[in-house]
């Protein structure tokens, strides 16, 4: 077969696929979370203001389409006089970047025990491994972070570690139950009996049929990351400023959220906004990485 | 046991597998799933094993492969014993005793292609090209029945023959000695059946492959077997040829198997003579035959003593006190 076509099929192949299971919740999901990514890497070149500069003269005003609005700053100002739209692009980089980085730590810790764990199921490895699980879950994850935050010294790198480190019990917990399934199945078996080594089983059996499940909750799990996140802002712990985030955002805006609503409201609607987006975005993936939910696939494709 | 360079011999080979305790004194039970069993099977020959559910056949195939350790006894193929042999000889004994599962839908990873599959084997034993590989699977493929435009689709995409199939291919794919089929064709329609029966036949014809064909009723073992294992609650209670089997059944237990296929006319129909009630339990352990409480030849003796299996007539044993007589040749 020759392979330069073999790739150009795979492409279609791919694409064909897609367009079969969108589903229209998935769509906005996937088009929302990319207008966010695109948002946050191109921030310094599309924010109207510079987002730091305090300009007194220009504080409290309103959205464009209130009364007292001004259409150079469409979202409004802050109690200082900073453009709230710029200030949410910027911290949609804070956001992003805690979400994703805090979730491939406690993917890679929680995917990794929890391999050993599910596949050398009832030994001491595995009693071990649960155990310090159990204890994990047992705390509740936002109050650990509020401890280890306390301890260390507040910041972007120790909001991430700390909500990385805190948070990977529940992708051990699932990724064991789904090897402890996946390794009775007969293929399994049947890999054995060919004899094949553990890493050959694991790397080409049970790792690509727990995938699916697991990259379903990191995805999820990155919600969950902003919204620490963005609690922990908002309390005065996460990242500090002159760093913006949505979080503290939502902070500066609490003593105006009678007379000036706009500077605690935005922020709210893009930390909302942001974790649907996700989760939606983290359910079409399930439905798109089940080879079985693959419609219309049994014609000849030669 | 006859037959010292058999390709597998099987001697006394037994699997007990313990029961919870209910209280910390109590003694410790077990299930004695397989319990005393012996075998040999020579190259290029074909032995099916007949049981009802329970009888321990599945776990003798396990054992054979050692998916299972044995309580006791052994298992010999090639002449090592594979429970106890070497790294180099183990890995010899993986290339040549293959194993084809019953579900044909659990048996084939999801997320692999059917190259991929069928290729598993020689990407764990042999060294090959990325082309040299799709040319073997393309191979295997085509020595199955299947073709080229099946290389790169998944397993659901196949109907359930189709499946056991790309199993059946994967099985040769090393040329092996032995395939153990474990109820292969039991999940599939009886046309279907027929049509992966003959599959097996055509391989065993063109490369000398024994089988040992597990099922859980004669007819689907009769067009295959060249000898006939009866199993009942963990032991062989009869082994002969395919012909003596059907025209001479010595234990009563074959005979109500055989009587349990429902005859091709109506008219057909004769005596009735089914098992009532169900297999043993296991915890219960009996001095006695195993088939003492359902057998309509038993006698008092039956109850206290259990009978061997014994080489009675030429390639002909049964474990039985009171046989069957030779009726119903006509059968």
């Amino acid at each position: 077969m020759n392979n330069n076509l073999s790739h150009l099929s795979k492409i279609k192949k791919v694409r064909s696929r897609l367009m079969e299971l969108s589903t229209p919740l998935g769509i906005i999901g996937f088009i929302t979370v990319s207008i966010i990514v695109l948002m946050a890497i191109f921030a310094p070149w599309i924010v109207p203001h510079d987002p730091f500069v305090i300009d007194a003269t220009k504080r409290l005003t309103p959205p464009a389409w209130i009364d007292g609005g001004s259409s150079t700053y469409i979202l409004g100002t802050d109690h200082v006089g900073r453009d709230i739209l710029s200030r949410l692009i910027y911290g949609s980089r804070v956001s992003l970047l805690v979400g994703i980085l805090s979730v491939l730590i406690a993917g890679a810790i929680g995917l990794f025990l929890g391999l050993i764990s599910g596949y050398f199921g009832g030994t001491l490895v595995d009693q071990a491994i649960m155990r310090i699980v159990d204890a994990m879950l047992a705390i509740p994850t936002l109050l650990l972070v509020l401890v280890a935050i306390v301890v260390f010294d507040p910041g972007l790198v120790t909001l991430i570690l700390v909500i990385g480190l805190t948070s990977w019990a529940q992708y051990t917990r699932l990724v064991r139950g789904e090897v402890l399934s996946v390794k009775e199945r007969e293929f399994v078996q049947s890999a054995k009996t060919l004899g094949a080594s553990n890493t050959h089983i694991i790397r080409k059996h049970i790792i690509p049929n727990v995938l699916s499940s697991f990259i379903v909750v990191a995805t999820i799990g990155i919600a969950t990351a902003i919204m620490t996140e963005s609690s922990l802002s908002f309390l005065g712990l996460g990242v500090q400023p002159p760093d913006i985030t949505w979080g503290s955002m939502l902070n500066d805006g609490r003593n105006y959220i009678a007379t000036s609503w706009w500077i605690a409201t935005f922020p709210g609607l893009a930390i909302t906004i942001t974790v649907l987006a996700i989760t939606f975005l983290g359910d079409w993936l399930r439905d798109i990485l089940d080879p079985k939910l693959k419609k219309g696939g049994d014609e000849d494709d030669s | 046991m006859s037959n010292e360079d058999a390709l597998l011999k099987v001697t006394d080979l037994k699997k007990h597998f313990p029961l919870p305790r209910k209280k910390k004194k109590q003694e410790q039970a077990y299930v004695k799933a397989v319990d005393g069993v012996n075998f040999y099977i020579n190259a290029g020959e074909t032995l099916g094993i007949v049981g009802e559910s329970g009888s321990g056949k599945s776990t003798v195939a396990k054992l054979i492969m050692q998916l299972l350790q044995p309580t006791d006894g052994q298992v010999v193929f090639h002449g090592n014993d594979v429970f106890t042999q070497s790294k180099k000889d183990r890995k010899q004994t993986q290339k040549k005793l293959q194993m084809v599962f019953q579900d044909p839908y659990g048996s084939l990873n999801p997320r692999m292609t059917a190259k991929e599959i069928v290729t598993e084997p020689l990407l764990i034993h042999e060294k090959l090209s990325k082309k040299e590989l799709e040319l073997r699977a393309l191979g295997l493929l085509e020595e199955v029945g299947l073709g080229m435009q099946h290389l790169n689709r998944y397993p659901h995409q196949f109907s359930g023959g189709q499946r056991q199939r790309l199993s059946i291919a994967r099985a040769i794919a090393l040329k092996p000695d032995l395939i153990v089929c474990d109820e292969a064709v039991s999940a599939l329609d009886v046309s279907i059946q027929a049509q992966i029966l003959n599959l097996l036949k055509q391989l065993q014809k063109n490369y000398g492959i024994a089988f040992i064909f597990i099922a859980h009723g004669l007819p689907a073992v009769k067009h295959i077997s060249d000898r006939i294992a009866i199993m009942y609650a963990g032991k062989i209670v009869e082994i002969a040829d395919k012909e003596e089997i059907f025209k001479n059944p010595k234990h009563p237990y074959t005979k109500a198997l055989l009587n349990a296929v429902p005859p091709s006319h109506p008219r057909l129909r004769k005596e009735k003579t089914l098992v009532q009630g169900e297999t043993p339990s296991f915890d219960i352990t009996t001095s006695g035959c195993p088939f003492y409480n359902r057998c309509m030849n038993a006698k008092e003796d039956c109850k206290t003593n259990a009978p061997e299996l014994i080489e009675h007539e030429k390639h002909h044993e049964y474990a039985c006190h009171y046989p069957e007589q030779a009726s119903n040749r006509e059968n």
